[in-house]
């Protein structure tokens, strides 16, 4: 009798704490009542933010995601005046953040620190969810710079000359990414796509140990962005061939732009994954405003720029239609790539997708 | 100043103390927070801050482990085999002692080996390929044979249900979904933190649920003069430092493997080179405690090695850690020991400072914990369902790892009372997707079966890695039948 006595009691505690644990990451009703009241009845502006804010990284701490998130919301935290908690919910993609933070109340108390990954979901079969039709894009605030890097050792000592190779023994070079359907695995498909050549991918578990594999000599060559490869180029541990922009990268002037090299590759050009704060579809617009506008300061604001130019981030500036614009941009770009190459599950077309503009 | 450096350390020993031995809150964990906490701070304060919690969050992964059967930290896994079968025995404190001592001697050698050896070494982790990966982790399965307890076959059985289970989840390859059965709660797989929570933890409670024996080892007496190390016990387990701690250092070197997998090594080589324990492995041999505690200490030194010297996280902590150092706009890579001379200087003595004050404050902690041990069953079993439920769902915010744990409590509670070894499905769980994506890597670089087959022998490291798992294969089997000849003719 005891012994069910004690059962039953264990079994209630974990109940009730898992109720509590939902419980606490819930706004409780009441307050959200009166945010809907007070807007219906003044018609102004809401008040908002009256509390702190909770921000969902869906990739775990110390990856690039966080690194730029945790770099402009402690400023944008300093324009609020309300506290920013910064949640690292990994996973599946970012996917299972993202379904979290839609689930919450749509007050911009609980807000998306998104990637570029949100812009593959549907056509790798990840979550149904797009980036402009579940998300407001608050603001876009940086996008990094993919490059092309080599061994020290490697006989590549140009991107012509690595591009000539491939095109004549295809599949032979072997091109480390991040894994499959990311940025640098799109951006290796797409020299594929334009320039005629094939490569082996070999996927690996996020970008670091790809730049480890391609300063040891594992694979022939590695996509990543720059700010993880950047100490390695200096000191001759890896030969970066191109970066995959238009421009040179300021302060690293001596890579050369692929865009220069392969004119036909411009147009998809500067190809680098973005970053933004995301709030859920249907918050209010008076909240959206809110809070861009504080954005608009952060983003301006001198930490910030340099945090940008040492991690050569490129940071960037869009919000509203520009911002969907781009996003749509982007999406219809890597799905479409992906998807021409055989990598993606889903046909773009099925979400309505629109092919990338010629 | 100076002081003030102290006592951020201390503060950080004392977070990541009761983080580490907390189950679900993992080093990681504490120093996302730490980190999160000093961004506004000075480099210096908050690398002290950092460093503590570091130091003490690996010192306290092991006190859960031995005292309640659940490792706070994954590198804590490997301590449990043999921590908590002391703590059964009644020796939990002699257990605790040496656990605190030899990770307080690991930490130091792993510090030692970052000066001595940090710019020279820091090359070898990049001669590490898929390869060699797919060897060591394929080495650590044979762990399983000792972890089985005697039945060799129901411990296989059990790792084939984990690695059937890491399997769930994105295709790390192709990034097409596996045994999801459609589910979006399957999608990101079973995250193996979890499953430990559930399997030792929960099961636990389970288990002391439906027996009528009290949780509690009756009249347990202890003073807290046991928990500082005895001569006689230490001395039996010097000779496996030996070989542990540079085991740990190095292991912790290589980029994407950290004090995890470095303990679980040090312990296979342990069971294979010790032949006379002072009790027979998994039953409470103290030098199974000793040589998993050493690693996953000296694994600190040589992963803050590969991040000062490469510019690359030596593993998930250290990535975080790196992550600090860009938010305050220092980039460490091979030129770091040439240019920041002073920050190398500043992180060696904090690190020696903290390891000295984790110990200590080690030692308090095992005192609490211990006493906590104490309290009647109504009273812990309540506490230990929890932490584990809070541990679960901290680890990623998700409420359905919480569903998880439990239903891998259910799990570990039939495997128990089937009689099968719960340890294994873990095992696999950590290897599991490691063996996996570093073998078709090995494949995809390789190009074919042939030359992948090629490349184990003709790559050195490979091969010595081959030689090894042969030898073990060999030896094991041959002293496993010599053994049941021995105990046929009695």
């Amino acid at each position: 009798m005891k012994k069910i006595n004690l059962l039953v009691l264990v079994l209630l505690a974990v109940f009730v704490l898992s109720i509590v644990l939902t419980g606490c990451s819930q706004p409780n009703k009441e307050q959200q009542q009166q945010n809907g009241a007070s807007n219906k009845t003044e018609e102004t502006k809401v008040k908002y933010p009256e509390r702190s804010i909770n921000a969902v990284i869906g990739f775990a701490a110390g990856g690039p995601t966080d690194l730029i998130g945790r770099g402009i919301l402690p400023i944008l935290q300093e324009k609020l005046g309300v506290g920013i908690g910064i949640t690292n919910m990994p996973g599946a993609s970012s996917a299972t953040a993202a379904s979290n933070v839609l689930s919450q109340p749509k007050d911009g108390y609980t807000l998306f620190f998104g990637s570029e990954i949100m812009s593959i979901w549907q056509t790798m079969g990840v979550i149904d969810l797009n980036p402009t039709k579940d998300f407001i894009p608050i603001k876009l605030v940086a996008q990094a710079i993919p490059v092309l890097a080599v061994p020290p050792d490697s006989k590549f000592e140009k991107a012509e000359d690595f591009v000539k190779y491939a095109k004549e023994n295809p599949g032979k070079l072997r091109i480390g990414t991040a894994g499959p359907g990311t940025v640098p695995h799109i951006s290796g498909l797409l020299l594929e796509k334009e320039l005629g050549c094939k490569f082996t991918f070999v996927p690996f578990d996020g970008g670091r140990p790809a730049v480890t594999a391609v300063m040891g000599g594992q694979v022939d060559a590695t996509i990543e962005m720059v700010q993880s490869m950047v100490e390695a180029y200096k000191a001759n541990k890896l030969k970066i061939l191109a970066s995959f922009t238009n421009e040179p990268i300021s302060g690293l002037e001596k890579i050369e732009p692929i865009g220069k090299l392969y004119p036909a590759l411009s147009k998809y050009l500067p190809y680098g994954p973005y970053f933004g704060l995301f709030a859920a579809k249907g918050t209010p617009q008076d909240v959206v405003d809110v809070l861009k506008s504080a954005m608009d300061e952060a983003i301006k604001d001198q930490k910030w720029l340099d945090y940008c130019k040492s991690l050569y981030l490129v940071p960037i500036d869009y919000s509203g239609d520009e911002a969907v614009k781009f996003l749509n941009d982007w999406t219809s770009k890597s799905a479409w790539i992906l998807y021409d190459a055989g990598g993606a599950k889903h046909s773009p077309a099925d979400f309505g997708i629109p092919k990338p503009q010629q | 100043m100076n002081i003030l450096l102290l006592i951020y350390m201390t503060v950080g020993a004392i977070i990541g103390l009761i983080m580490g031995a907390l189950p679900g809150l993992t080093v990681t964990m504490t120093i996302v927070l730490v980190v999160s906490l000093t961004f506004g701070w000075n480099m210096v304060d908050a690398l002290a801050f950092i460093i503590g919690a570091f130091c003490g969050g690996v010192m306290g992964g092991s006190i859960s482990a031995i005292t309640l059967n659940i490792p706070g930290t994954a590198a804590a896994v490997s301590t449990i085999f043999d921590g908590y079968p002391l703590k059964k025995r009644g020796e939990a404190a002699n257990a605790l002692s040496i656990a605190l001592f030899v990770s307080l001697i690991g930490g130091l050698f792993g510090i030692v080996f970052l000066v001595v050896f940090g710019t020279l070494l820091g090359e070898v982790a990049l001669k590490f390929g898929s390869q060699e990966y797919f060897l060591i982790t394929l080495w650590g399965l044979t762990l399983i044979a000792v972890l089985s307890k005697g039945n060799i076959l129901k411990g296989i059985a059990a790792t084939c249900v984990g690695l059937i289970i890491a399997m769930i989840g994105m295709d790390p390859i192709t990034g097409l979904m596996r045994f999801t059965f459609g589910s979006k709660l399957l999608g990101g797989g079973i995250n193996y933190i979890v499953a430990m929570i559930g399997l030792f933890g929960m099961k636990e409670v389970f288990v002391s649920l439906s027996s009528k024996k009290t949780f509690k080892i009756e009249n347990e007496r202890y003073r807290i003069r046991d928990l500082f190390p005895k001569f006689d016990i230490i001395k039996k387990t010097l000779a496996c430092m030996t070989w542990s701690a540079p085991i740990g250092a190095i292991i912790g070197l290589l980029p994407g493997t950290g004090g995890d997998i470095g303990s679980l090594v040090a312990y296979g080589f342990t069971k294979q080179l010790v032949k006379n324990p002072s009790r027979p492995f998994g039953e409470g041999a103290y030098e199974g405690v000793a040589a998993p505690e050493v690693a996953n200490d000296a694994a600190i030194g040589g992963a803050i090695t590969t991040m000062l010297t490469l510019g690359i996280p030596g593993d998930s902590i250290t990535a975080v850690i790196l992550g600090s150092f860009y938010l305050h706009g220092i980039l460490p890579g091979p030129t770091f020991m040439m240019t920041q001379k002073n920050y190398f200087y500043l992180i060696i003595v904090f690190l020696l400072i903290s390891e000295f004050i984790a110990y200590f404050l080690g030692i308090l902690g095992s005192n609490v914990m211990l006493r906590m041990l104490s309290l009647p069953k109504w009273y812990l079993i309540p506490f230990i369902s929890i932490l584990c439920v809070v541990g679960s769902y901290a680890l990623q915010n998700n409420i359905y790892d919480v569903l998880f744990m439990l239903i891998f409590g259910f799990i570990g509670y039939l495997f128990e009372k089937a009689g099968f070894p719960v340890s294994p499905i873990v095992l696999a769980l950590i290897l599991g997707s490691m063996i996996e994506t570093n073998f078709r890597k090995a494949l995809i670089i390789t190009g074919s079966m042939g030359s992948l087959l090629a490349s184990f022998v003709t790559r050195p490291l490979s091969l010595i890695l081959l030689i090894i798992i042969i030898a073990t294969f060999v030896t094991q089997s041959l002293i496993l039948s010599k053994m049941e000849k021995l105990e046929n003719n009695r």
